[in-house]
């Protein structure tokens, strides 16, 4: 009877605790808060992010606006007063042509230029070819070119000045072609009929890159009188231009409508290769960035944008120089946006990951305390376990206990309730209490309860011969505790024959003891372990001294009178059943024939006078013929089977065994004699036969590198003899034991001896047998059946 | 679908299993099953091959469709007769069954012994013979956990072999491990099969040892559409 479970409100746990959703709850709290705390960093970085971007793009809009309000200026202060220049001498030409107004012209020339920084050159020219020219020398004075024409003749003379103005020589120079007229100030003005200013260019004489400002004369009846013009080097432009530093690459430049560059951000920077090609548009300047913006600004026009060129984002602002007439110039300039807002990001960046070093250092703390908790958790539930486990225990072994001073036996009931309660103590899977019998060869089962099935068995048997190491392990009297019971080897013997067909790999063994020697062994199998397992070994230890305890009582106390109290009580004391006369296999097997006979119509006592009575009988079921059948390389025999009868019989005929017949492929063997008290003799002279004939055919494996597949069975009992009328008489044995030992051959393991139970009673103490299992034979009922490994 | 033959022992017209672990969609089984035949079914899942064996033997009802057991419905029959026409078949599907209150020689015998009349020796010796065929000197006299799994597998075998039933259903599974036992099977179902028995094989691999030797006239494997004809190589 399985004892009732203890009351649960002994182990009634925190409610917080017991709930179920709890300490998940409590675990994930820490976990919750971090997530948390780094979605709100995570916002409040992108907000500051946004909006410190949002301030840059502002602010940036408002120095790019600045930057061309500044240019557009620097372009004013620079240009206007060459116009006003220009204006002036124009009317100091008076729409004279060269030869007339050029005196005058030269002398305004001579006094405007040195007020004018901007204007490097002076330009007067008519549609006659005539030209006056003055320009700033290099050494601070001006040079007065002036070219005549008469006709056909050409006359260039110049005219050096020092700075201050005083003529240092005159120079007629005759291979000088200069012809106005071809210049693109002169044709721009002449086309333009109105003040024109030129592209950028290189100045012939000069040879640097600039702009000219040219206003034309017309008479009434549209004829050109004349063109006056200004050189203006953009030099000045592009220092300042470049000068700008707008934000980190940015550039400006100065384009006019159909994207030729005017002024380019360099200090060394050309038009062109020659003064008449004009200069290069945005496209053609080999800047990939450039010609997309060009490529922009032609379909969208200008204005200020942002193109995204790959993965940058480019600010493009295009404002029209509007303060010169005549001219659509545009202040282009261009800039990354990372320039302006990259420190935004940056900073970002920078911001993002020391708050996430913040909440990585934050989380892990959380997450340290949070596995602490759940440490604390995990030892508080392991101390709750293991105090449960101790509790049951404890209580269990006082109710046996109190059961034992009670003479009432186990819980009122009987040994089975010992096992159930113990079963439950420990959550094992079977237990039970073993009894080695007086000769201490035998372990019996008492009983053995199965928690899985709910039932008890008894009566399986453990012999020494099949677990030595068991039984020593026993005669030592110490516990065995294996998680692993085939790796031990104290129970590897145990598990191959009877844990692992069970499933089981775990136990403890608790030797039942009395003065000091083992009289009997309490196995709890496959026990709950871990926590579980707290006080395993000391609850089996006394409960084995417990079970020791009332053994040793049992054989002091009458048996009778306890039997009277208690039946339990006295089958616990009651001597082991292996004190008892086991059945004798003989008899039942001459039991079993005589019935048999008798369904037949006879009787043993007719049959006797033909049958030898418990007759030794070996069988040899030899090798398949397919793998014997080819001639062996290491003898002159024709067959493997040749050579292996040959070498059988040479054994057999050493062996003292009485008969032997081959037939086919059996071997058979027997033993037997008049005498009754010769049976053991016969039986081990067949049992010694039968293991020199297996170690002779693994000899000829070994030899041959084959596998021989033969089996072998030894049997005791009786069979039935023939005379054959030779001469001499031969005999002839058949049926009964021969039989037996037949079938047992014939399903044996490969290479193995199948023994019959009266085999292994008449050899087991002269020769190792392990079990195999009962079988139920008709010839002989129910039999245990072993394998025979050797001696011992 | 298959037509109906009178001839059949057993017949699956639509049949449809339940709810499959491999597929999504009910499957619908035909099946004719003559007298004196073999027919191997691979089934890829354990849980498909043990329902497919639930529903030959009537102990579970197909969603749809019919299953006949010579001829006649399992649900036109009461539990009661259901029972009592159970023992006309032979099953070799499990060998973790064995009652722990009985040893495996009863528990092989019994219902022998329960549901016919013949004498106790000529069961004990077709018994006895089937062991000895499947390589045991005769049935196990102990209980389970006193047996070998060698044994109890063949014991196994045994109970599905033993009085001359008129369908035998093996399922693969409970052989595994044991390749020795392939040449015993074959020879046991010739045998079975000689005297007008009916065997059908599930089998997890129509490549497995097991089946090697086994001449069948029928050989399927059972996809989510049903049972599809396969060629063995």
């Amino acid at each position: 009877m399985a004892r009732p479970a203890l009351p649960a409100t002994r182990f009634v746990r925190p409610v917080l605790r017991a709930l179920p959703g709890a300490a998940w709850l409590r675990h994930s709290l820490p976990v919750v808060g971090v997530v948390s705390v780094l979605l709100l960093v995570s916002a409040i970085a992108w907000y500051i992010y946004d909006s410190n971007r949002h301030g840059a793009i502002v602010l940036s809009n408002d120095l790019i606006t600045a930057i061309d309000r500044r240019v557009a200026v620097q372009m004013h202060a620079y240009f206007q007063p060459a116009q006003q220049f220009l204006e002036l001498a124009e009317a100091a030409a008076n729409d004279r042509p060269v030869d007339e107004g050029a005196a005058e012209a030269e002398r305004f020339a001579l006094q405007g230029l040195l007020s004018v920084p901007a204007i490097t050159a002076f330009s007067y020219a008519d549609p006659d070819g005539d030209f006056l020219f003055v320009i700033r020398n290099e050494k601070g004075g001006l040079d007065t070119k002036r070219v005549d024409v008469e006709g056909s003749s050409r006359k260039v003379i110049w005219t050096r000045r020092d700075p201050d103005g005083k003529v240092t020589s005159v120079e007629d120079d005759p291979v000088d072609t200069f012809d106005p007229r071809k210049r693109p100030w002169y044709l721009g003005a002449e086309e333009a009929k109105k003040p024109f200013w030129t592209g950028t260019y290189l100045f012939f004489t000069a040879q640097k890159p600039g702009i000219s400002f040219a206003i034309p004369s017309f008479h009434p009846d549209g004829r050109l009188r004349n063109v006056v013009g200004v050189d203006i080097e953009i030099a000045t432009i592009c220092a300042f231009l470049k000068e700008l530093g707008i934000g980190v690459s940015g550039k400006a430049l100065i384009v006019d409508r159909e994207g030729r560059v005017v002024a380019f951000p360099s200090d060394h920077w050309l038009p062109a290769d020659r003064p008449d090609v004009a200069p290069p548009k945005l496209d053609e300047l080999g800047d990939p960035v450039l010609t997309h913006v060009y490529n922009r600004l032609r379909v969208e026009g200008y204005g200020r944008k942002i193109l995204e060129i790959g993965d940058q984002r480019i600010i493009v602002s295009s404002e029209p120089v509007n303060m010169l007439t005549g001219r659509d110039w545009v202040t282009l300039i261009i800039v990354p946006e990372t320039d302006f807002v990259g420190f935004v990001s940056d900073s970002g960046i920078a911001a993002l990951f020391m708050s996430v070093v913040v909440v990585l250092i934050v989380a892990a703390l959380t997450g340290l305390m949070a596995w602490r908790s759940m440490l604390a958790d995990r030892r508080a539930s392991a101390a709750a376990t293991r105090q449960q486990a101790l509790e049951v225990r404890t209580q269990t072994f006082i109710d046996l206990a109190r059961g034992v001073a009670t003479a009432e036996g186990f819980d009122g009931g009987d040994i089975q309730s010992a096992t159930e309660s113990a079963a439950n103590a420990c959550a094992a899977k079977r237990v039970a209490v073993w009894r080695l019998t007086s000769d201490r060869r035998t372990l019996q089962c008492e009983d053995c309860f199965d928690s899985t099935a709910s039932d008890h068995t008894s009566g399986l048997v453990f012999h020494r011969d099949e677990m030595p190491n068991l039984f020593a392990a026993l005669d030592k009297a110490v516990p065995i505790d294996t998680a692993d019971a085939g790796r031990d080897r104290r129970t590897s013997e145990l598990f191959a024959s009877y844990l692992a067909p069970l499933g089981i790999t775990s136990v403890y063994l608790a030797p039942i003891v009395a003065g000091n020697q083992a009289i009997g062994l309490l196995s709890v199998e496959d026990p709950r372990r871990g926590d579980r397992a707290a006080g395993l070994a000391a609850f089996c230890d006394a409960l084995s001294i417990l079970l020791g305890l009332r053994f040793t009582a049992a054989a002091v106390a009458p048996v009778a009178a306890i039997a009277a109290t208690s039946p339990a009580l006295a089958a616990a004391v009651m001597p082991p059943p292996a004190e008892e006369k086991p059945p004798d296999s003989f008899a039942q097997r001459e039991a079993r024939l005589e019935r048999t006979l008798l369904q037949q119509g006879t009787t043993l006592e007719q049959v006797r006078e033909a049958s030898i009575d418990r007759a030794a009988v070996g069988v040899v079921k030899l090798p398949s013929w397919t793998t014997v059948a080819q001639r062996p390389t290491d003898s002159g025999e024709r067959t493997a089977m040749d050579a292996i009868v040959h070498e059988l019989r040479r054994s057999i005929e050493r062996s003292g065994v009485t008969y032997a017949a081959l037939l086919d492929d059996e071997i058979v063997l027997a033993a037997f004699s008049a005498e009754s008290g010769k049976t053991g003799e016969d039986a081990r002279c067949v049992a010694t036969a039968i293991l020199a004939l297996r170690d002779r055919l693994i000899e000829f494996e070994d030899r041959w590198g084959v596998s021989l597949d033969f089996r072998l069975a030894i049997d005791v009992g009786t069979v039935m003899a023939s005379t054959i009328g030779t001469e001499p008489p031969t005999r002839n044995l058949w049926g009964g034991a021969l039989a037996v030992a037949k079938v047992l051959a014939t399903t044996a393991g490969r290479r193995s001896i199948a023994a019959s139970e009266t085999a292994y009673e008449m050899l087991s103490g002269d020769f190792l047998f392990r079990p195999r299992g009962s079988y139920f034979l008709p010839e002989t009922g129910a039999m245990r059946t072993f394998v025979m490994v050797g001696r011992t | 679908m298959a037509r109906p033959t009178t001839r059949s022992v057993l017949s699956l017209q639509g049949a449809t299993l339940g709810e499959r672990q491999l597929s999504t969609a009910p499957t619908r089984v035909d099946l004719e099953l003559p007298r004196g035949t073999a027919a191997l079914i691979q089934v890829d899942d354990d849980v498909d091959a043990a329902s497919l064996v639930d529903l030959c033997m009537g102990i579970v009802p197909p969603a749809d469709g019919t299953v006949r057991f010579l001829g006649v419905d399992w649900q036109a029959r009461t539990p009661r007769e259901r029972l009592t026409r159970r023992r006309r078949i032979g099953t070799v599907v499990q060998t973790h069954v064995w009652p722990s209150h009985l040893t495996v020689l009863e528990s092989v015998l019994v219902a022998r012994f329960y549901h016919f009349d013949r004498p106790r020796d000529e069961v004990i010796a077709d018994a006895t013979a089937l062991a000895r065929l499947f390589g045991l000197p005769g049935l196990p006299a102990g209980r389970r956990e006193s047996t070998p799994r060698r044994a109890l597998v063949r014991a196994a075998c045994v109970r599905g072999f033993i009085g001359a039933p008129d369908l035998i259903l093996v399922q693969d599974q409970t052989l595994e491990g044991t390749v020795d036992l392939a040449v015993p099977m074959a020879q046991a179902i010739a045998d079975a099969r000689d005297r007008g028995a009916t065997v059908l094989w599930i089998v997890e691999s129509l490549a497995a040892e097991a089946v090697r030797f086994v001449q069948a006239e029928q050989v399927f494997r059972l996809g989510d559409q049903g049972l599809v004809r396969v060629r063995r190589r």
